[in-house]
C-alpha cells in the first residue's frame, strides 16, 4: 500500500509540473506583446520598457520560464488586471463560496442519482428501468445555462418562491449580524449559529444547487445501475442468492457495496464537470465564487486571472483525482498493484 | 512454422474477402433483431436522422430563410409565437423557428468536426503508443494525463480566449480537447491486440507494421472507439452550446443555439420564447445523441447494459 501511495503521488506530481508547463505555454501563444496589453495603448516606449522590465518580458524565454515556475511555487501568481489586486488572494477569497456550492449540488447528486440507479437496476429491463433511464438522460442532457435561466425565470421572475442574487440577504446583517468563519455565509451562520442567515442562505443555494446537481445526478443514476447490473451477474452474488440470502441483503451487502467502487471513480469527474458548470451557474445566480470570478476575467481579458483560475482548477482535479484513487485502493485491494 | 498453432492460422486474414465481410459483419452491424432490443437506440437514430435532414433541407422548409443571416425587421421584434411565427420572432424581428432549423447546421457541423479532428488524432496516437510500447507510449500517455488533468470545458475555455471567436475555432478547440480520451481508449486496445495470438501469427508471417496495425489493431481497436463518438456527441453539443453562450464560438448573425439563447437571455422574463425553443433543441439533439450511445453500448457490451 505504501509502495502504491509512494507511486501515484510522485504522478500526480508529475501531471502538476506538466499542467505549469501547459499553462505558460498557453500564456505565451497569447497573440500581441502582453507589455502593450498591460501598459495600455497610450503608452509611450519608456513605459512600455519599464514594463517589459517588471515583468522580466525583455528576458530569454528560458529564463522567463523559470522564474514562472518559481513565481507559481513561491504563489506569486501575477496581479489580476481588473481587480488589481494579486492573483492569489483573489483566489483564496473566491474559492471557498464555489466549493460549498459545488459540494452541497454533488451531495444532492448522489442522494437523488444513487437510489435512481438502483432503483433502475432492481427492475432492470422493466418498465421502471426505462423511466429511470429516461430521467437519467434527460438530466445529463440539459444545458446547464438554460436550466439555470429558465429556473431564474420560472421561480423567482414567475413563481417568486426563491431568491436568485447572491449568497443571503445582507439586510439581515442589522438584526442578525454574521462573523466570517470562512467567509461563506451559509457555513459561517451555521457555525455560529445564526439561524436566520443560515435559513436565508438555504434559500439561496436551492436554485444553482439544482441547476449544478442535474448532470451528476443523472451521471450518478447510470454509473450505479451499470456497475449493480455487473455485479449482480457475478458469481459471488449468484452463490449468495443460491444459499437463500433475502433479496435485500443480495442487495444491500453482497451487490451494493463491490459497486460503488466506479461511483466513488465519477466523483472526480463529475467534481471537474461542475466546477466548470459553476462558472456559469454562479454568474446567472450571481454567486461570489471562482466562477464568477473566471467569466469576469474571460470578458476583461485578464490573462493573469484566467490562467490563475485554469491553474488552480487544474491542482485542485489531480488533487482530487489523487485522493479518489487512493480511496478506492483502500477499498479494493486489486488496485494496488 | 511449427509454432504457430492452427487456431492461429484461423485467425488469420484469409485472401477471401467476401467471406471476411460475412464475418465481420456481427461486429459492425448486429442485425434488426438486436436493434429492437434496444429501443432507445432506434428512437435517437430516428431523431438525429430527422434533425439531420430539417438542417440540410432549412432554406426549403423554413418560412423565413433569409432571417438566418443578419436580416433586421424592426416591426416585428419579440413577438411571441403564432401561426405566422411558430416560434416567435427574436429581438431584432428575426424568425426563431427558421434560425432554430438552420442553427441544426452549425451545431451538427461541430460535432461532425469534432468526433473527427478527435478520433483521427487520438486513434493515430493511441495506436502507435500501444502497438509500439517503450518509450514513445510512456511519453504519449504522460502528454494524454496533462491534458486530462483540465476539465475539458476550463481548457476549451482557457484557449478560446485566446483566439479570435467562431464556430470553426470553437469546433477545432473543443476537439483539441477531446483527442487525449481517445488515445487513452486505442492505446489499451492496441496493447492488448498486440498480445493476441493472431497478433503474433502475422508479426511471425513478416507482416509490415503498417499491415499489421491496418489489417488487425485497426479494426479491432475501432469498436470501443466508435461506441465512445457516439456517447461524446452529446457532450460536444453541450460544450459547443457553452462556448458560444460564453461568447466564445459562433457569432452573431450566426443562427447557433447555444448563442440564441445567450442573446435572449436579457429579456427572457418577457420574452421567454427567444431562449426557450433554442434551448429545447440543445435539449432534444443531446438527448438523442445519449439514446445512440446508450444503446450502442449495451449492444457491444451487454454486460454494462439491459439485460
Amino acid at each position: 500500500m505504501a509502495r502504491y501511495i509512494a507511486l501515484r503521488t510522485l504522478q500526480s506530481l508529475g501531471v502538476v509540473v506538466g499542467v505549469i508547463v501547459l499553462t505558460f505555454v498557453v500564456a505565451r501563444l497569447i497573440p500581441g506583446d502582453p507589455a502593450v496589453s498591460y501598459a495600455g495603448p497610450r503608452a509611450t516606449m519608456d513605459q512600455l520598457e519599464a514594463v517589459r522590465q517588471q515583468f522580466g518580458l525583455d528576458q530569454s524565454m528560458w529564463q522567463q520560464f523559470v522564474s514562472y515556475v518559481s513565481g507559481v511555487v513561491r504563489g506569486d501568481w501575477g496581479t489580476s488586471l481588473h481587480t488589481k489586486q494579486s492573483v492569489i488572494s483573489d483566489l483564496m477569497r473566491v474559492i471557498p463560496p464555489t466549493l460549498v456550492l459545488v459540494a452541497i449540488a454533488l451531495g444532492v447528486a448522489a442522494l437523488i442519482g444513487m437510489p435512481l440507479g438502483i432503483f433502475a437496476a432492481r427492475s432492470n429491463g422493466r418498465l421502471g428501468d426505462l423511466a429511470a433511464k429516461m430521467i437519467a438522460i434527460l438530466l445529463v442532457s440539459l444545458p446547464v445555462f438554460w436550466l439555470a435561466i429558465l429556473l431564474q425565470i420560472v421561480f423567482f421572475s414567475k413563481l417568486g418562491w426563491f431568491p436568485v442574487a447572491g449568497q443571503y440577504d445582507s439586510a439581515l446583517n442589522a438584526s442578525s449580524p454574521l462573523y466570517g468563519v470562512i467567509g461563506v455565509p451559509v457555513v459561517d451562520a451555521l457555525l455560529t449559529g445564526n439561524l436566520p442567515v443560515f435559513t436565508d442562505s438555504l434559500r439561496h443555494l436551492v436554485l444553482p444547487v439544482i441547476a449544478i446537481a442535474a448532470y451528476p445526478a443523472g451521471a450518478f443514476a447510470m454509473v450505479t445501475r451499470a456497475s449493480l447490473l455487473e455485479n449482480l451477474g457475478d458469481e459471488h452474488v449468484r452463490m449468495i442468492r443460491a444459499l437463500g440470502f433475502s433479496e435485500l441483503s443480495v442487495f444491500g451487502r453482497f451487490a451494493l457495496k463491490p459497486a460503488l467502487n466506479p461511483v466513488i471513480a465519477l466523483i472526480a469527474l463529475v467534481f471537474a464537470y461542475s466546477l466548470t458548470n459553476s462558472f456559469i451557474v454562479e454568474s446567472v445566480f450571481n454567486w461570489p465564487g471562482l466562477g464568477s470570478y473566471a467569466i469576469k476575467s474571460i470578458q476583461t481579458l485578464d490573462i493573469p486571472a484566467i490562467l490563475g483560475v485554469t491553474l488552480v482548477v487544474a491542482l485542485l482535479y489531480v488533487g482530487l483525482n489523487l485522493i479518489v484513487d487512493l480511496v478506492q485502493a483502500l477499498i479494493d485491494p486489486r488496485i494496488r498493484t | 512454422m511449427t509454432g504457430v498453432t492452427t487456431t492461429d492460422l484461423e485467425a488469420m486474414p484469409t485472401p477471401d474477402l467476401q467471406g471476411e465481410a460475412r464475418r465481420r459483419r456481427p461486429a459492425l452491424w448486429p442485425g434488426w433483431g438486436a436493434a429492437r432490443r434496444v429501443p432507445l437506440l432506434v428512437i435517437g437514430v430516428a431523431i438525429i436522422a430527422t434533425i439531420v435532414l430539417m438542417g440540410l433541407l432549412a432554406p426549403w422548409i423554413t418560412p423565413y430563410p433569409e432571417d438566418a443571416g443578419a436580416a433586421v425587421h424592426p416591426a416585428k421584434a419579440l413577438l411571441p409565437p403564432s401561426s405566422l411565427h411558430w416560434f416567435g420572432t427574436d429581438i431584432v424581428g428575426r424568425d426563431v423557428f427558421t434560425r432554430v432549423v438552420f442553427g441544426a447546421r452549425v451545431s451538427l457541423g461541430i460535432v461532425l468536426l469534432v468526433l473527427v479532428v478527435a478520433a483521427v488524432v487520438g486513434l493515430t496516437v493511441g495506436l502507435a503508443a500501444g502497438f509500439s510500447g517503450g518509450w514513445l507510449d510512456a511519453v504519449f500517455m504522460r502528454i494524454t494525463d496533462v491534458f486530462l488533468a483540465f476539465p475539458a470545458l476550463l481548457l476549451a475555455v482557457a484557449l478560446a480566449v485566446f483566439l479570435s471567436p467562431s464556430a470553426m475555432h470553437a469546433a477545432l478547440i473543443i476537439a483539441f480537447t477531446w483527442w487525449p480520451w481517445y488515445a487513452r481508449l486505442s492505446r489499451g486496445q492496441a496493447a492488448s491486440i498486440r498480445s493476441q495470438g493472431y497478433s503474433d501469427a502475422a508479426r511471425v508471417l513478416g507482416a509490415s507494421r503498417t499491415r499489421q496495425i491496418a489489417r488487425h489493431v485497426l479494426p479491432n481497436a475501432s469498436t470501443p472507439v466508435f461506441v465512445q463518438m457516439s456517447l461524446d456527441a452529446a457532450g460536444i453539443i453541450l460544450m459547443a452550446a457553452t462556448l458560444s453562450y460564453l461568447g466564445l464560438g459562433a457569432q452573431d448573425p450566426i443562427p447557433e443555439w447555444g448563442l440564441m439563447v445567450a442573446q435572449g437571455q436579457p429579456l427572457a422574463t418577457t420574452a421567454w420564447w427567444v431562449i426557450t425553443f433554442p434551448g429545447l433543441a440543445i435539449l432534444f439533439t443531446a438527448i438523442a445523441f445519449n439514446f445512440i450511445g446508450d444503446g450502442l453500448q449495451s449492444l457491444f457490451d451487454p454486460k454494462r447494459g439491459a439485460r
